[in-house]
């Protein structure tokens, strides 16, 4: 019995004191920000980086993986209380969520989140289990033509599926793979694309890019706004266990929910935000009274709730078997990974098989551990609320300037930092999302690497990318997902990415 | 109970309920200026990418990819230009047709960008615990015109606990400057 042995492996090393208390501590800090309004895991991570440089990579990235699935149980909680998303991923939440607590219902729709979401994470980890180690042996198998293919599919998915104009996404991927490219080159050791510019020569770093884009200009975009005064629902908080009828309902949308979340996760860009918006759309559409969805129906929480955190988790399976990250979060987790020094990729399962082992095994422990801080500690997090948001944001940006400080020890990190909080700002002005670039600029030395690697093999031709049967693959995927929102509007439809802007 | 909020970003859009649809001349406008900027952007690397070569003995150089991307990029550009530039505008966006939402936006913006940038050119001069508290003063009165005494309560609690955290526990390197912390 393989699966025992490893199961055997996860636990032995998901159970050392160390990594107990580190995936504590994620879970706790990952609940948290997933309480907080206005801080979400991409710049949380990237945040807390920098301190776990010290640490074993293993314990590492149990810990910043629990604060990533952390703020998925935590983004219900305001969902549910105040109408307000604690991060994007609980925004269908609001819809049901918040009228279940008006109507005296908050401690069921609390409770069947949390649940939902423990059951979604479990079952996830155990489809990590099966599925991963065939996929890695499936991605050993492929050389670099097959590598450009696959990440070129990764970049155009994430496009395709963004909110906003598919142009614009690319843009931001190709803005990525450019910044990238700046500094020395790999191959031949030359310096380029830095305009004579010294402090760039050796690149720019993940962690000021994404704290500057996701943390600096999401407080700014809060600063310019004197912000809407809200109600904190009042109410009491009981009947936390959802009573026999409740369960009756959710049963099905949260099977529905852990097998959508997870299987969409596979796939760049869509976790979160997306699962668990299809998954709303579904359930409203199997129901027998959908009439019911939007005035407080506990399936409306009980399958997107499901849906992102099986996302979440599924999410782990592209990064730790093919190196390729399918969100922003995931995109730091291989960063850190990175700079742990260990290289994410169908590898690491054979060269780290306990780095592999026990973050899937600290999820099982995580996922518990969750439950218990968001079902009985509830009324903690409900007070956590009531912080100002004129007093929390100088925090905000304190432990950026902190994180960003400490990634090298060096101060231009720190104005890298602002100066990308800047272009993070005016691009939400003006309308562009950051994670295709982010995801890019993580994907682009490998994707150069393997681009160039596969033109010394061909010659110079780029057909070799359609004469490898699996290369092509992807490619003509790409391609197909590249012209059908031109297709679409041949036949009057629109990308599901759209949908989610109205 | 009331408590203070902050409308918070969902991934491109700005809260189900703040959702503001505009389809005016502002937006357009918005992307006439941001796509010329990214023209330009794609303009520089294609010419970094040529000076860096492309090709060397038929074997792809190190600027072969940022040439290819700053193509495509400025190609996108175009496909963004003139639409806009003609008034034809495909998917209707959702943001507020002045740059700054309120009056007072651009003084808050200003001034906590300016108190970031202080903070990284004070931290290597002060040291860390004495520019923290003077950063967590000024910012936490930018937003409310509050009393002094919650910011300076917040502000002294914050620079110590942080560095008993950070330097003394994590054994983060932190500047020490001229104070000695």
């Amino acid at each position: 019995m393989e699966i025992l042995n490893h199961f055997y492996l996860a636990f032995s090393v998901a159970l050392e004191p160390l990594n107990i208390f580190l995936c504590f501590l994620g879970c706790l800090i990952g609940t948290f920000v997933g309480v907080l309004p206005g801080l979400g895991p991409a710049a949380s991570i990237s945040m807390l980086l920098p301190i776990t440089f010290k640490l074993p990579p293993v314990s590492a990235i149990i810990m910043l993986a629990g604060l990533y699935y952390g703020t998925m149980y935590g983004g219900s909680t305001t969902s549910i209380l105040i109408n307000v998303p604690g991060e994007a991923a609980s925004v269908v939440t609001c819809l049901d969520g918040y009228q279940m607590a008006r109507r005296g219902r908050a401690g069921p729709a609390l409770g069947i989140a949390a649940f939902g979401s423990f059951i979604a994470g479990t079952f996830a980890t155990l489809m990590i289990m099966i599925v991963a180690p065939s996929l890695a042996s499936v991605a050993l198998k492929f050389g670099p033509p097959e590598f450009v293919g696959l990440v070129f599919m990764g970049l155009t998915m994430v496009t395709y599926l963004s909110s906003g104009s598919m142009v614009k996404a690319l843009m931001m991927a190709g803005v990525g793979l450019l910044i990238s490219c700046i500094g020395i080159d790999i191959v031949t050791g030359r310096e380029r694309l830095t305009l004579g510019i010294a402090t760039i020569a050796g690149g720019f770093d993940i962690v000021p890019i994404v704290m500057g884009l996701f943390g600096i200009s999401e407080v700014l975009l809060n600063l310019e706004r004197s912000g809407a005064v809200r109600e904190v629902f009042q109410t009491k908080i009981e009947h936390l266990l959802p009573n026999r009828q409740d369960w009756k309902d959710s049963s099905g949308p949260i099977l529905r929910g852990s097998l959508l979340g997870f299987f969409l996760g596979l796939i760049p860009g869509g976790g979160g935000l997306i699962a668990s918006f299809i998954s709303y759309t579904v359930e409203k559409r199997v129901a027998k009274n959908p009439e019911n969805f939007g005035k407080g129906d506990i399936r409306a929480v009980a399958g997107p709730e499901t849906a992102n955190n099986a996302g979440a988790q599924g999410a782990f399976i592209p990064m730790l078997t093919m190196g390729i990250p399918c969100n922003v979060v995931i995109a730091i987790l291989l960063g850190a990974l990175m700079i742990h020094g260990v290289s994410p990729g169908p590898r690491l399962l054979i060269d780290h098989p306990k780095i592999f082992w026990g973050v899937v095994g600290s999820m099982y422990i995580g996922n518990a551990m969750l439950l218990v801080l968001n079902l009985p500690l509830i009324g903690m997090w409900v007070k956590l609320l009531k912080v100002p948001y004129a007093y929390l944001f100088p925090l905000i940006f304190l432990f950026c300037l902190i994180g960003a400080y400490t990634v090298g020890n060096n101060i231009m990190d720190v104005y890298i930092m602002i100066l990308f909080g800047i272009l993070g700002y005016l691009m939400k002005k003006y309308d562009y999302e950051p994670a295709p670039l982010v995801l890019a600029f993580v994907l682009g030395p490998m994707f150069e690497n393997a681009f160039r690697q596969s033109l010394i093999i061909s010659g110079g031709s780029l057909v070799i990318f359609f004469t490898r049967p699996i290369a092509a693959v992807f490619v003509i995927v790409s391609f197909v997902l590249l012209a059908s929102p031109l297709i679409l509007r041949l036949l009057g439809r629109q990308r599901p990415g759209v949908g989610l802007k109205n | 109970m009331y408590f203070y909020c902050p409308p918070i970003d969902i991934g491109g859009q700005v809260g189900l309920e703040l959702m503001v649809e505009t389809t005016g001349g502002f937006m357009r406008n918005r992307d006439i200026v941001s796509s010329l900027v990214w023209l330009g952007v794609g303009i520089v690397f294609l010419i970094g990418g040529l000076h860096a070569g492309l090709f060397r003995r038929g074997i792809p150089g190190p600027g072969l990819l940022p040439f290819i991307v700053a193509l495509s990029l400025m190609a996108l550009s175009l496909m963004v230009f003139f639409p806009a530039l003609t008034g034809k505008k495909e998917e209707a966006s959702g943001v507020a047709e002045n740059f700054f939402p309120e009056r007072d936006s651009f003084k808050k913006i200003f001034f906590g960008l300016i108190a970031l940038f202080l903070y990284g050119v004070a931290l290597e001069y002060i040291g860390y615990i004495a520019t923290t508290f003077i950063f967590l003063l000024f910012t936490s009165r930018l937003m409310e015109r509050a009393k002094w005494q919650t910011p300076l309560i917040l502000a002294i609690s914050t620079a110590i606990l942080s560095y008993l955290l950070f330097v003394v526990l994590l054994e983060v390197q932190l500047p020490r400057g001229v104070l000695g912390t």
